[in-house]
């Protein structure tokens, strides 16, 4: 900035002498106030400096102290400057603290991962949960039913990999409670805890899962008509799986996976004390007096199954064991073929044969002579020879097999079966032998077709085709079968 | 000594005082504030009985002036029933009279008692004994005065259905 004063010209040459005392006058008028000021602000500055050494020197000394201070204010203003203007703070900081997060994982890793795993740790625990919830539910739908030797091939068959099996069968799964409780009351029948502290608030969960069942059955389902109930409620990891029969249902409070079969277990377990328990379970009125004698029924299932987990788990299962399998498996494709080849072998043979059914009421060995051409002599030879039935009542229906053999005379066997197709009205556990102290073998669904062979005091036999196995025989209670009268040997059964 | 179990359900209008009544019977305590129940509401609380123990398991069902089918599945298997009404609310009687109905057409028996509550309240009240006589005689259910403040006449609401219910019994 240029001074008016010294830019101008003076009008005449001064002496030297008198231009500097002169000179000096001036400047100290002319300056007096912008040197003070000058000097005013020297004096500031080194206040300043002054100020800042020692506060530098206090930040070395109480940083610990001076930290959270700044903390605050900063986190005060930062909160006011986001909440003036949430989009323009979030793209000024996005970039830096993008910058600064990688700068960080890659300098301390290990802290970051320390300091994110409550956060993401939670979440990525849920995620995958779900994803193994997910897979187990995949693979269930694809292999329902299972048993028996054919296991591998069957799930081949289904493109599903038995390796993907194994792993399903292997995630862990623990049975933290179980409940038995009536429908209406949501009183608990019998109650089963890993931790026995769990017992004491039993029946206040039991009347939670009774209202809960209640209100999802009223809200969805206000006429009642489908059979559907709620089957499965989720907590996070825990999980109650509810299965319901006719006046009791039970609920499993689980961990983690539940194995393949559990619910049709669960199902089985139900229909066993269903059958024994059915008119106590009704009758029960909260009165201990008219509850039934249960006796640990449900421990002893718990252990049960979990002993079957643990045989089954993770499968270690040797190229050999595998083999053998294959082995057995494609026996029993053999038979089965022979068995089918036979069937049809039959079915043609009475129309080639122009052979009438036998009559209904004895049991009949027919021997046929017959030539596997396709065009079958017109005088073939039956000589039927009649035994009398041992059991009088049943209709019986001459069930001949024919061997293809051009040179043997095939022998035929019929069996005493019931009317064909009857069906089971319920689900139910089939067993090896007419007793309910024997395991399960194979679940039954409603609906199912079934021979029925033979009614033996409480319980049917029969026979069925079973999806996996394929034609097996076996037991089940009376009422699960419905029987037409005929059908009935010496037995009242209630259907 | 034996312990036998019974399912009691609450019913009544909105903030007629159910919740508060159990509160204090299970718990012991008032609370001022209302926070209208959601759905069901179980607790639960043991009483002595002369010969046995009775433990009760108490369904605080939402308030309403009508139920519907959620409701009618709450209540079934249901010994008991406590009706509540609201003294300071003439209104609430007449809820019960409905429900009264409801019961019989799905028909439920349950031993019912009714509790007549916010005695408390005596400037407010507004329902006289007269009417009370009246409402029990229609509904055929026995009457007492509660207070879910005060606890007067909560545990003895309790202790008339358990005694109700050994007369059912026997
Ligand atoms: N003074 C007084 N107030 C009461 C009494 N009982 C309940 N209250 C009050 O009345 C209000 C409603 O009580 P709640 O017990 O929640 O009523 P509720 O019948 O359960 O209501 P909903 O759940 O909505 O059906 C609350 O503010 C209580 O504090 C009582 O005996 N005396
Ligand atoms: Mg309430």
């Amino acid at each position: 900035m240029s001074d008016p004063v010294f830019d101008q010209e003076p009008n005449r040459p001064p002496s030297p002498s008198d231009d500097a005392a002169l000179w000096a006058d001036l400047q100290s008028l002319l300056l007096a106030q912008e040197r003070a000021r000058v000097h005013e602000l020297e004096e500031l500055v080194e206040s300043l400096q002054e100020e800042i050494d020692h506060l530098q020197k206090q930040l070395g000394v109480q940083r610990e102290l001076v930290v959270p201070t700044v903390t605050n204010s900063l986190s005060r203003i930062a909160n006011d400057a986001v909440e003036q203007d949430r989009r323009g703070m979030a793209g000024a900081l996005g970039p830096i603290i993008g910058e600064a997060t990688r700068i960080q994982i890659r300098d301390s890793k290990d802290e970051m991962v320390e300091a994110l795993y409550p956060i993401i740790g939670d979440s990525v625990v849920r995620a995958v949960t779900e994803r193994f919830r997910e897979f187990q539910r995949q693979i269930d739908a694809r292999i329902r039913p299972r048993g028996g030797v054919l296991d591998n091939v069957a799930l081949r068959l289904r493109g599903v990999n038995p390796s993907d099996v194994a792993l399903r069968d292997a995630l862990p799964f623990e049975i933290t409670q179980l409940f038995l409780i009536q429908h209406d009351t949501g009183f608990v029948l019998e109650h089963f805890a890993l931790d026995s502290s769990q017992a004491a608030d039993s029946d206040l969960i039991s009347g939670m899962l009774t209202a809960i069942r209640s209100f999802m059955e009223d809200s969805f389902d206000p006429t009642h008509e489908s059979d559907e109930d709620l089957d499965s409620i989720y907590h996070g990891d825990a999980n109650v799986i509810l299965q319901s029969g006719s006046v009791v249902y039970a609920a499993a409070v689980v961990n983690g996976t539940e194995p393949a079969g559990f619910r049709a277990a669960l199902r089985g377990l139900l229909t066993d004390l269903n059958l024994e328990y059915r008119d106590d379970f009704e009758a029960y009125d909260g009165d201990p007096e008219t509850l039934p004698p249960l006796e640990h029924h449900l421990e002893t299932w718990v252990e049960e199954i979990e002993a079957g987990l643990s045989e089954k788990s993770p499968s270690t299962d040797s190229s050999k064991k595998v083999l053998t399998r294959l082995a057995v498996a494609l026996m029993v494709i053999l038979v089965l073929l022979c068995g089918f080849m036979s069937w049809f072998v039959w079915r043609l043979m009475p129309t080639a044969l122009g052979l009438t059914e036998p009559p209904p009421t004895v049991v009949a060995t027919v021997v046929v002579t017959a030539t596997p051409t396709a065009t079958l002599p017109p005088t073939a030879t039956i000589t039927p020879s009649v035994t009398p039935s041992p059991t009088p009542t049943v209709t019986p229906s001459a069930t001949p097999t024919t061997t293809p053999t051009a040179t043997r005379t095939p022998t035929v066997t019929p069996q005493p079966t019931g009317s064909p197709f009857s069906r089971i009205n319920g689900p139910v556990w089939s067993r090896v032998v007419p007793d309910l102290d024997e395991p399960p073998w194979i679940a039954l669904i409603e609906g199912t077709e079934v021979d029925v062979l033979i009614v033996q005091g409480e319980w049917t036999q029969i026979r069925w085709n079973d999806p996996i196995v394929g034609e097996v025989e076996g037991w089940v209670p009376n009422g699960w079968v419905d029987l037409s009268p005929s059908d009935t040997i010496g037995s009242d059964a209630d259907s | 000594m034996k312990t036998v179990q019974r399912k009691i359900c609450l019913l009544g209008d909105f903030s007629v005082g159910k919740t508060s009544l159990v509160r204090q019977f299970v718990e012991g305590r008032f609370d001022d504030r209302y926070l209208s129940t959601i759905g069901v509401k179980i607790s639960r609380r043991q009483i002595s009985r002369p010969d046995y123990l009775l433990n009760l398991l108490i369904w605080d069902l939402a308030g309403g002036d009508d139920y519907d089918d959620v409701t009618s599945g709450y209540l079934r298997g249901a010994a008991g029933i406590l009706m509540v009404c609201d003294l300071t609310r003439p209104l609430t009687l007449h809820t019960l009279r409905k429900y009264r109905k409801q019961l019989d057409e799905i028909k439920l028996d349950p031993v019912v008692v009714i509790a007549a509550n916010k005695v408390d309240l005596v400037a407010e009240r507004a329902v006289d004994d007269s009417l009370l006589e009246e409402l029990s005689q229609q509904i055929n259910a026995p009457y007492l005065l509660s207070s879910a403040k005060t606890g007067e006449g909560v545990a003895a609401a309790f202790d008339q259905i358990a005694g109700l219910l050994e007369k059912k019994k026997s």
